[in-house]
């Protein structure tokens, strides 16, 4: 405020002193990070005097005087003024505007300004992640905004991640919807390349999200891909190469101790061999990544158009390319003013990709729990002619010899003394990691939008989504163990093929009239999404097999086995939608949406569904009473309350006893080679859809001359009747099928979320911009049908725990951990004092109580943008704080396994031992269904540590480049926990949120970029 | 201004035109059961489908805790856990241990797998009531001799259960009281009585693998034995027995070696084929219910890496179900015969035959011959391993000599039971009981050939319990007056409204 009437004095006092000053003609370019930008509007403050620029940039403005202030703006652009001192040229460039308040902010069917949405949503910009490493959409998102928990599922190349909005809110597929460029996306858009999004809108609340009624429940993420801007042709390339690194710093137990730990356990044939492997070093193999992204875009009055093409090469931390990805993608976005009442528009894009997978998450089979569990004397390798007999015998099968070998000849070793389904993970993550996936996603929306009358238009907008490929994989004949082996060749290959076909029909009318400014918005949907797919299988006899690799398609022998399955579904839904706003004066705001849907995959009396929402706004420093002195520039409170729907998590038809012809596995019903039926589920005709209920206020502010930016949202979200895909948690066993999908409960989510941002550039040119965001989230069950009083839902498994490790119950958070609570360990025996909690006496399964939570109590993002002339500085940090991780890792069944150190450091070691936190080494089975496997798993992690340089203009500009920035990051290279496992980011989604079965950490990258623009 | 209001008049009247229809269309892949069932062809499918629950109980996999067959006898004292240690499916060895948990995998899985089988047969004959197809009678017939065979099952091990008599849909219905084992043996009965009536003579099958009226007369006999009703169990047991479609093969191996499967000694048999293919990494194995290979088989075999098993043309398994030593002394006992070969081998027996043993876990000095793993019972094109195709005998002629046996005892008759035991003796190679055993002595003798003959076979522990024969190797183990029936298990407890912690069987 101080600084603006500063500006007012100088400009007062230039008036005066302008008299006897000459007016003079300025010149110069305006540009943005990625060249010249036309039509920015050059003025001078106060006055009329104004120009904009042209195609190259350029502008020239006459009549100004020493002391006037110019002022540089464009839409989407941060304003810049600049206090005119004489000089002949002057040249600017323009950042994009983050957060300001005239940004227009994409919301369902429409855009609005950012100063009078009601709603609840957080926008991030392209600028903030084009030269972060993250894959896809949605680790995008994560630490950048309040109220998104993404949590990646794994540190696979490819691999996805869960979203939250607002907590868990649903038993079903709590993932939000994505809406690309006005596509209802299939689930999952990983393969979406980040470089082709110009913007990402999270829409959090009910009022926003309401108009995409039975979708909505979870949230609307709305991504809107690029388009060109008017101006010369922009040729943008950008890479990044760089390579991965394991930097967790779990440790497990040395072969020393894994002896002394044996010995103790009572297994005494365990004995020191002089080798000793540290597995997750042997496991995890540093990784190259590259990518490479070329566009070519730009616009005329009448036509846009954004083209381009990508490559991403990206090896695994385990297997490397055995599970690495490979992503190919072009896009092409177009839009025409055909008529001056027609435009049209198509936006497509074509990734194909492949992805080599290796087994994890898996507490029996996969790489990481076995690194975890292998025993560290066996060698990673045999060293030559060290093969032991019984290996070399087990080998021998269909009268030829077959062992794990690398690439070079070598063989892998084999468990010295670790048994059961647990492998050489190196030599799982090799040959018998043989599995390749290969997809071919298109997304194409085509529109036409036709301006009926002035202030009246009709848009009609058609997208396809599809995505088809196959999975092969092949497995060789081995031996490692009885669990572990196979005496064929084997084949499976999977086609698959989901398309989602969505058209959208929606008129608008905007009026204003006077003060008073409204939008009317009517509109109907249908969309149908079919998946079919079979999956094939094969073994060949090693004697029979001949080919380098097998396909399922090519030979025809008869003496080979080979089954066939496959199945198709198909849902369908329409929707008729509608919402009016009005504002008065951008100062009082109201909007209120309806929503009507119709879904057949519910039962024939329950298949629609309205939905209704309202939000307020209150813009308070329009109020006169504000006066233009208030430190608060800009005060806006929000409120709103809205439903959604959801219909995930069930199949459809639960209101029939189906026929069904395969078993849950998908293959075929039958007894001594005849076919037969039997019967899906019992019948729920009363399944309805799932409502959520959210209250929202907020309160945005700008202080400080707008340069402290504060956005606060409390929220309270109610959702009834969730839908709980497996009937099987309430049908008695003396059933004998289960019930169908039901609706059994309420959960409430309830949080606060908070951003900040405080940016600025000072007089010297230093560029400073700090963003902060935090979230809390209280999750509780409210109210749990059908199950008896005090009863809970069973939830994910681990190994011999027929009680589970989740449970679902009333006045409990969702999912939360369940297992024996533990008081210490009897410093007599070193077993582990289990707490009695019904008091019978005795400890027993009835025993198991809460003894954790998946959910945090809070996390937090905050990012740091710092800028000096041609240098800038990035850093990105991101945490949770108060969830737990339940380790499932274990093998209770299999005594000669590894494990944390912890277990041996902090064992009871004999009789009298008082400090012992963990059972004696007989006695550790007794921990793995108790609070002792139950981990804090809170951590904050440094996500991206970047400097980058940007060549001047006039070196550049030598080169006929508009910019050229190269930059070194660090990219999820530090993490500061607590936790002992692999890696704290722990997520198996559905029921087993917090259940780390051992999966591919999140990896460290350290990464060469730079970007160019032609 | 006209030409707007038009437009968006006829996009109004689409849109209500198509939105019922868009979402009214028949869903893929439903067929409404009433359609179903208008084919007899999908009756028979119908009935395939019940008979394949009955293989889902006995041999379907131990991760849902299915395998009846294993589950019923790791109580007995003719056999050991096995396996690679201890804790390798430690479940069993709870069991085995008498270390109970109402919330045991196994005892809880042959619970829900049993009752699947009952509300199946429910549900197959509430369809058939509706038809009149030609197998209408024969249909229902079967499906209600499978409906009692499992009820005769669940209230032999664990009494008092709800008594699931009619097939029931809604979710109230589910949750029904327990009902006496009186009011379940009088349900089992009718279903008998219904069904043997309509049921194919065992040289009239259909299919090999159905059962017959002499499957459904053996059932009826048991189970009037097992409620002491032996005069009225004899005229079913003697149907059976007087049947010449029913008799011993004569050769005792071929009884379990599957070369005889649905022969003349099978009455209740349950299936398994080789000719699946399952592979490591491919279709492993069903592990939700529908495995078709008799994975058993490998699991009981000798372990892996422990044994050389020399000329005896048995192969490696995964190590379960092992001979106790009780078991090997009782046929040793008995001197070398042809069902002692064909049921055990010993140590020095393995060694003659060219083989080793090393220290396998549980092990008392024999393997099991009986049901043993061989290259030729399963497929030589794929994983030897997974594709065993050996059938189990649920119920035999045997037993049914056996069960008549009893009967004649109890009814004083002790000429017929020796006529009847030694029928079994004779084909195993034993001498004949001389006509001087009789009363006490002769039921001992009938106890201690039941031991061997029908050795790890499951009926074992269920007959000392009958009996109230104490067996010091199971006080050993820890078993107590309360383990003679198992828990109810805890989810059922759980989740049905008619049940609760008060109705669980005593002790648990």
């Amino acid at each position: 405020m101080i600084k603006q009437h500063v500006k007012k004095l100088i400009f007062i006092l230039t008036m005066v002193i302008g008299v006897t000053s000459l007016a003079q003609t300025i010149s110069g370019t305006v540009r943005d990070s990625d060249g010249p930008l036309l039509g920015v509007t050059v003025s001078v403050q106060g006055s009329t005097n104004g120009t904009t620029t042209d195609l190259d940039g350029k502008y020239e403005l006459s009549n100004v005087s020493t002391g006037d202030v110019i002022v540089f703006s464009s839409v989407g652009y941060a304003t810049k003024d600049v206090v005119y001192s004489g000089q002949e040229t002057l040249d600017m460039v323009m950042t994009v505007s983050v957060d300001e308040l005239d940004r227009i902010v994409v919301v369902g069917y429409g855009a609005k300004k950012k100063s009078v949405v009601t709603g609840a949503i957080s926008s991030v910009n392209n600028k903030e992640f084009e030269s972060a490493t993250n894959q896809n959409v949605q680790t995008v998102l994560q630490g950048r905004t309040a109220g998104v928990t993404v949590v990646s599922g794994s540190g696979s190349p490819g691999s996805g991640a869960s979203v939250r909005i607002r907590g868990i809110g649903t038993n079903g597929n709590s993932e939000p919807i994505y809406i690309v460029d006005g596509a209802k996306v299939r689930d999952g858009i990983g393969y979406l390349p980040p470089s082709d999004i110009e913007s990402i809108e999270v829409l959090k609340d009910a009022a926003s999200t309401a108009i995409y009624g039975a979708d909505g429940a979870n949230g609307v993420i709305v991504v809107t891909t690029k388009k060109g801007k008017q101006g010369k042709p922009r040729v943008s390339y950008n890479t990044q190469i760089g390579y991965e690194t394991y930097r967790g710093d779990a440790e497990l137990l040395n072969a020393d101790q894994f002896v002394q730990y044996m010995q103790e356990a009572g297994e005494t044939q365990v004995v020191d061999n002089g080798i000793d492997t540290d597995w997750l070093d042997a496991t995890f193999q540093d990784a190259f990544y590259q990518r490479h992204d070329l566009s070519v875009s730009g616009a005329t009055d009448k036509i846009n158009y954004y083209l381009s093409g990508g490559r991403l090469d990206q090896e695994g931390l385990v297997g490397g390319e055995n599970s690495g990805y490979e992503r190919n993608n072009v896009r092409l976005n177009i839009s025409a003013q055909a008529t001056d009442w027609l435009e049209v528009g198509i936006n497509t894009t074509y990734v194909n990709s492949f992805n080599n997978t290796i087994a994890e998450n898996d507490s029996f089979r996969g790489v990481v729990q076995n690194a975890i569990a292998i025993d560290p004397l066996t060698p990673v390798l045999y060293d030559e002619g060290a093969v032991p007999q019984e290996v070399l015998d087990n080998g021998m099968i269909d009268g030829d010899l077959y062992l794990l070998r690398n690439d070079n000849g070598d063989v892998y070793g084999y468990p010295t003394y670790s048994t059961g389904e647990i492998l050489n993970p190196v030599a799982y993550a090799d040959p018998l990691s043989n599995r390749e996936q290969r997809d071919d996603n298109l997304l194409l929306t085509a529109y036409g939008k036709f301006k009926l009358l002035d202030g009246l238009d009709f848009t009609t907008r058609y997208s396809y989504d599809r995505q088809s490929g196959n999975v092969k994989q092949l497995l060789q004949p081995y031996f490692v163990s009885p669990e572990s082996n196979s005496d064929a060749f084997a084949l499976s290959e999977i086609w698959f093929g989901n398309n989602r076909y969505f058209w959208e029909n929606f008129a608008s009318y905007s009026k204003t009239y006077g003060k008073h400014s409204g939008q009317i918005l009517v509109g109907y949907s249908a969309e149908r999404t079919v998946g079919e797919g079979v999956n094939l299988s094969a073994a060949v006899a090693p004697s029979d097999y001949t080919e380098p690799f097998f396909s399922f398609f090519t030979g025809d022998r008869a003496d080979e086995t080979r089954t066939t399955t496959g199945g198709r579904g198909q849902n369908s839904q329409t929707s008729i939608f509608g919402r009016v706003s009005y504002n008065y004066d951008e100062k009082y705001l109201f909007e209120g949406t309806f929503r009507r849907d119709r879904a057949d995959i519910f039962p024939p009396d329950n298949r629609a569904a309205n939905f209704y929402s309202g939000a307020l706004g209150w813009v308070m420093s329009k109020e006169n009473f504000w006066g233009d002195d208030n430190p608060i520039n800009f005060a806006k409170l929000r409120a709103s309350f809205g439903q959604n729907g959801f219909k995930g998590g069930i199949g459809g038809n639960s209101d029939i006893i189906g026929i069904v012809t395969n078993t849950n596995s998908g293959f075929g019903i039958s007894y001594d080679g005849l076919p037969g039926i039997s019967i899906s589920n019992f019948p729920n005709t009363n399944l309805r859809w799932e409502t959520t209920e959210q209250l929202d206020i907020g309160l945005d502010l700008r202080l400080l001359n707008n340069k402290l930016r504060i956005t606060a949202d409390y929220f309270i979200k109610d959702t009834k009747d969730i839908i709980i895909g497996n009937g099987s948690l309430i049908t008695p066993p003396s059933a004998g099928f289960p019930f169908a999908s039901f609706n059994g409960g309420t959960i409430r989510n309830k949080g606060f979320e908070l951003e900040l941002g405080y940016g600025d550039t000072t007089d010297s040119g230093f560029r400073y911009d700090f963003n902060v965001n935090f979230s809390t989230i209280d999750n509780e069950v409210t109210d749990i049908a059908f199950v008896p009083e005090g009863t809970s839902l069973v939830g994910a498994g681990a190994p011999l725990n027929q009680d589970g490790v989740t449970r679902f119950e009333e006045g409990q958070p969702v999912w939360y951990f369940y297992g024996f609570r533990t008081d210490g360990i009897n410093p007599d025996d070193g077993t582990v004092n289990f707490v009695d909690m019904n008091g019978d006496g005795m400890i027993s399964s009835a025993d198991k109580t809460r003894i954790g939570k998946p959910l945090p109590d809070f996390s937090y993002g905050a990012n740091i943008a710092l800028g000096y002339k041609g240098f800038d500085f990035n850093l990105l940090l991101q945490g949770t704080e108060g969830n737990d991780i339940f380790e499932t890792f274990y093998r209770p069944d299999r005594p000669i396994t590894n494990k944390p150190v912890d277990f041996f450091n902090n064992r009871w070691t004999g009789p009298g031992d008082t400090d012992a936190t963990l059972p004696g080494a007989a006695n550790v089975a007794q921990a793995y269904q108790s609070d002792l496997v139950v981990q804090d798993g809170s951590y904050m992690r440094i996500k991206q540590l970047q400097l980058g340089y940007s060549l001047p203009n006039d070196l550049i500009s030598k080169l006929s480049l508009n910019n050229l920035r190269i930059y070194a990051s660090m990219d999820d290279y530090f993490t500061f926990t607590k936790y002992r496992g692999i890696d704290p980011e722990v997520n198996s989604g559905g029921n087993a949120i917090g259940v780390d079965r051992g999966t591919n950490p999140i990896t460290g990258k350290i990464i060469f970029g730079l970007q160019a623009r032609f | 201004m006209k030409k707007v209001i038009f437009f968006i008049f006829c996009v109004a009247i689409f849109i209500t035109a198509c939105e019922d229809e868009f979402t009214e269309q028949q869903r893929i892949g439903v067929q409404p059961i009433e359609e179903f069932f208008a084919s007899e062809e999908n009756a028979d499918k119908a009935l395939v489908g019940l008979y394949d629950t009955m293989q889902e109980t006995y041999i379907g996999l131990w991760d849902l805790g299915q395998g009846a067959f294993l589950t019923r006898q790791i109580f007995g004292d003719d056999m050991n856990k096995g396996g690679g240690d201890a804790a390798d499916q430690s479940q069993y060895f709870d069991l085995h241990n008498f270390n109970i948990d109402p919330n045991n995998l196994y005892t809880t899985g042959m619970w829900r797998a049993m009752y699947k089988s009952v509300n199946f047969a429910n549900f197959v004959i509430n369809e058939m009531e509706k038809t009149d197809f030609a197998n209408k009678e024969e249909v229902i017939a079967e499906a209600k001799f499978i409906k009692a065979w499992n009820l005769f099952e669940l209230t032999k091990m664990y009494g008092d259960i709800p008594l699931k008599s009619e097939f029931t849909t809604t979710i109230e219905g589910f949750s029904i009281a327990k009902s006496s084992q009186a009011e379940v043996y009088a349900q089992i009965e009718q279903d008998l009585m219904d069904a043997i009536p309509n049921m194919a003579d065992k040289s009239n099958l259909e299919q090999a693998f159905r059962f017959s009226k002499g499957a459904a007369q053996a059932l009826m006999g048991k189970v009037l034995v097992y409620q002491g009703r032996h005069a009225e169990a004899l005229p079913f047991l003697q149907d059976v027995i007087n049947n010449p479609a029913h008799d011993l093969e004569p050769n005792v191996a071929d009884v379990w070696n599957g070369t005889r499967e649905y022969g003349q000694e099978s009455l209740v048999e349950v299936g398994a084929v080789s000719s699946i293919g399952y592979a490591w990494g491919g279709r492993e194995a069903d592990w939700a219910g529908g495995q078709e290979s008799n994975l058993y088989i490998q699991l009981m075999g000798p372990r892996e890496g422990e044994f050389n098993l020399g000329n005896t043309g048995i192969i490696e398994g995964w190590g379960f179900n092992l001979p106790s030593r009780k078991l090997i002394d009782a046929f040793e006992a008995g001197g070398d015969n042809a069902r002692k070969s064909a049921s055990i081998l010993t140590t020095a027996e393995l060694q003659a035959a060219g083989g080793s043993v090393g220290s396998p876990y549980d092990y008392e000095g024999a393997i099991r011959v009986k049901y043993a793993p061989r290259a030729d019972n399963s497929n030589p094109a794929a994983t030897t391993q997974l594709n065993y195709g050996n059938n189990f005998h649920l119920m035999r002629y045997a037993e049914v000599l056996f069960l008549a046996a009893e009967a004649y005892i109890e009814l004083g008759q002790d000429g017929n039971a020796r006529t009847e035991l030694n029928k079994i003796r004779t084909r195993a190679g034993a001498t004949p009981i001389a006509a001087t055993v009789s009363g006490q002595a002769l039921f001992d003798t009938m106890v201690d050939d039941k031991f061997l003959e029908l050795s790890q076979e499951g009926q074992r522990y269920w007959d000392l319990v009958r009996w109230g024969i104490e067996s010091p190797e199971l006080v050993a183990r820890g078993k107590e007056p309360r383990h003679n029936l198992m828990p109810i298990p805890r989810e059922e407890i759980e989740k049905n409204d008619q049940i609760n912690q008060e109705d669980q069987n005593p002790g648990y």
